[in-house]
């Protein structure tokens, strides 16, 4: 057991564990989009952000592991500031906020974020949605990259992000691979982890 | 339309494919020149590897090496600028087994890695040999960009001619991706890269010092950094109370090269030698640097000088400006080559970087207002308080130090 400090109250916690584990068994829940427990800590969102003292950046909640005598910050105004901005960032890119999942709909009304200044994905990307198969369908234009479903497939060769920067994708295989053209056997498993609805089957 | 969508379409593999772009053209016609290297010049070629001899044939110790290193202040020349000994130290209790050398210097308009692969090779060979008996590595990635390919040839010469000092030591010295793919140069994504994967950063911690190259622990140094050694084991005058560094210095000049500097010297003595015309503004650091106009000139060129005006020090990046430049033009450019060059792993780089360059327009258009000018600063503090690698917690530098610098705001 380590001693740290959440919001200045004392815990003594497990070592070993993460910061969003620790927190949310002591009740001091924190907002996630990219994580998923089972599946491993990519920190990609950062919507996790929190403080810890003695670093001069905001660390991811999902992935960074307690130390003796931390002192956390989950809900500080720098802290709350950043993902207020990243939820907006997640918005836009999406598209809107109405297709979101309930949970991530939910914390970007605790954050008092309910709309983004701008949009981002243009109609092209829409084009590359006819990769999908019969039974799993890609809807490019609302992914927001929090690769949950990359972490889900069984095999690490089927789904990945391709291209970078604003152009980022996600595709299918090796080059512009039919999903069907890949070793996807239609497991499903990458549908229900997936918080856009980017990846969807309609049967 | 097709072919657009092809072209978008792509795979993993081809994250590392060609786009032709201007930086890309830029580093393979550069013509390279050393100005004003005298620590550089003062190593003739029958002095190559005279200093690894001497630690090979017991007559300098290791203790002595370890101590004229920490006695030079030697710093990482790659951009990080922590004491090499430093980086060093903390490798020892995990027992690096890799030695990568990172010469793919993606940043635009900076050739001094070029500069010492292609006229000292035997400089780097040298160093990064020393630094292998010190560390107890034998294996070494040497990765170089791939648009130096002279400077490939020649550090594979060097190589195979000196395989009797080099015994022992197995390197690898391998081309890096397409040069346009900046963010390679990131330590964490070049390992990714050698690896065989998408080059893309990893998360910090596990720093490669602990797990790095196939999980293990890897030491990653620039190449100028390396070739410092001999240098600084033949001449350690050289080093007291001074910190020598090579800078690139381009743009509107008479004599554009690369520049041997003592860090610490002011901004204005170390362009005055370039022969600026007109000067305007400059941008220190890179396209990731920041802008600054004219007057701000006496600043000392060093890590704490420079951050006072927001500004870092960089790979020894310094371009000038005369005037007929704009430098929201210039800021501008930056903002798009972030958009292009995040690899899109995170949120807060992959969507900031688009929101800069959206902010860019509206002053190019001068349609900015006051809560676009506050939204853009909580963009770029959310970007640089979050972002996973270094491109993103610095690709606001450009628009935040014309702001400041430029417009008051």
């Amino acid at each position: 057991m380590i001693n740290i400090s959440i919001n200045n109250q004392a815990l003594e916690v497990k070592a070993g564990k993460t910061i969003l584990q620790v927190a949310k068994k002591a009740g001091l829940p924190i907002p996630t989009i990219c994580h998923l427990p089972g599946l491993e800590s990519r920190s990609v969102c950062r919507i996790c952000s929190v403080e810890v003292e003695g670093h001069n950046k905001l660390l991811p909640a999902c992935s960074t592991v307690v130390e003796e005598n931390m002192q956390i910050q989950t809900q500080s105004t720098k802290t709350v500031n950043a993902r207020k901005v990243l939820m907006e960032f997640i918005i836009a890119e999406h598209g809107g906020i109405e297709t979101l999942n309930t949970q991530v709909r939910e914390y970007a009304s605790q954050l008092g974020v309910n709309s983004a200044r701008f949009y981002l994905h243009d109609q092209k990307l829409k084009d590359c949605n006819r990769y999908s198969s019969d039974y799993i369908q890609l809807a490019q234009e609302k992914c927001i990259h929090c690769d949950r479903c990359i972490r889900a497939c069984r095999d690490s060769h089927i789904i990945n992000r391709s291209h970078r920067g604003s152009a980022s994708l996600l595709t299918f295989g090796e080059g512009d691979s039919l999903l069907d053209d890949t070793a996807c056997s239609s497991c499903g498993d990458c549908v229900p982890v997936c918080p856009t609805g980017a990846i969807y089957s309609d049967r | 339309m097709q072919a657009e969508i092809k072209k978008q379409c792509f795979s993993v593999a081809s994250f590392y494919e060609s786009a032709e772009s201007s930086y890309v053209k830029e580093k393979q016609i550069i013509k390279i020149e050393g100005r004003n290297v005298s620590s550089f010049e003062a190593y003739s070629k029958e002095e190559s590897f005279n200093q690894l001899k001497n630690i090979i044939n017991n007559k300098i110790s290791n203790t002595e090496v370890l101590e004229s290193i920490y006695n030079s202040g030697l710093c990482g020349c790659g951009g990080s600028h922590i004491p090499l000994l430093k980086k060093w130290q903390a490798a020892i209790p995990f027992k690096p087994e890799y030695l990568v050398v990172n010469g793919l210097e993606g940043e635009p308009y900076t050739y001094k890695d070029y500069f010492i692969m292609l006229h000292y090779p035997q400089l780097l060979i040298e160093g990064l040999a020393i630094s292998c008996r010190l560390l107890e590595i034998n294996e070494v990635y040497l990765i170089v960009n791939s648009a130096y390919k002279l400077a490939y040839e020649n550090l594979s010469k060097v190589v195979s001619e000196n395989t009797n000092l080099l015994k022992n030591i197995n390197i690898h010295v391998l081309y890096g991706p397409d040069p346009d793919l900046y963010i390679v140069g990131e330590e964490t994504a070049l390992l990714n890269y050698i690896e065989g994967k998408r080059g893309e950063p990893r998360l910090k911690p596990p720093y490669p010092h602990e797990k790095g190259l196939w999980n293990k622990s890897t030491i990653i140094n620039n190449v100028e950094t390396l070739s410092w050694i001999p240098l600084l084991l033949k001449s350690p005058e050289r080093f007291k109370n001074k910190h020598p560094k090579l800078v690139t210095l381009s743009g509107d000049v008479k004599l554009p090269g690369i520049y041997e500097v003592d860090m610490g010297d002011s901004l204005e003595r170390i362009i005055h030698k370039a022969e600026a015309e007109d000067l305007s503004f400059i941008e220190v650091g890179g396209i990731s640097g920041g802008l600054i106009p004219k007057k701000l000139i006496n600043v000392n060129y060093d890590v704490n000088g420079l951050s006072k005006l927001g500004l870092h020090v960089g790979s020894g990046t310094i371009r000038l400006f005369n005037n007929t430049r704009d430098p929201l033009l210039e800021m501008s450019k930056s903002a798009e080559f972030f958009k292009e060059e995040s690899c899109g792993r995170c949120t807060p780089c992959r969507v900031g970087t688009q929101e800069l360059l959206k902010f860019s327009q509206q002053l190019l258009d001068s349609n900015e207002t006051d809560e676009s000018i506050s939204w853009l600063h909580s963009v770029s503090e959310t970007m640089q308080q979050t972002s996973t690698c270094g491109l993103g917690k610095a690709a606001s530098v450009p628009v935040i130090t014309y702001l400041k610098h430029f417009r008051n705001l």
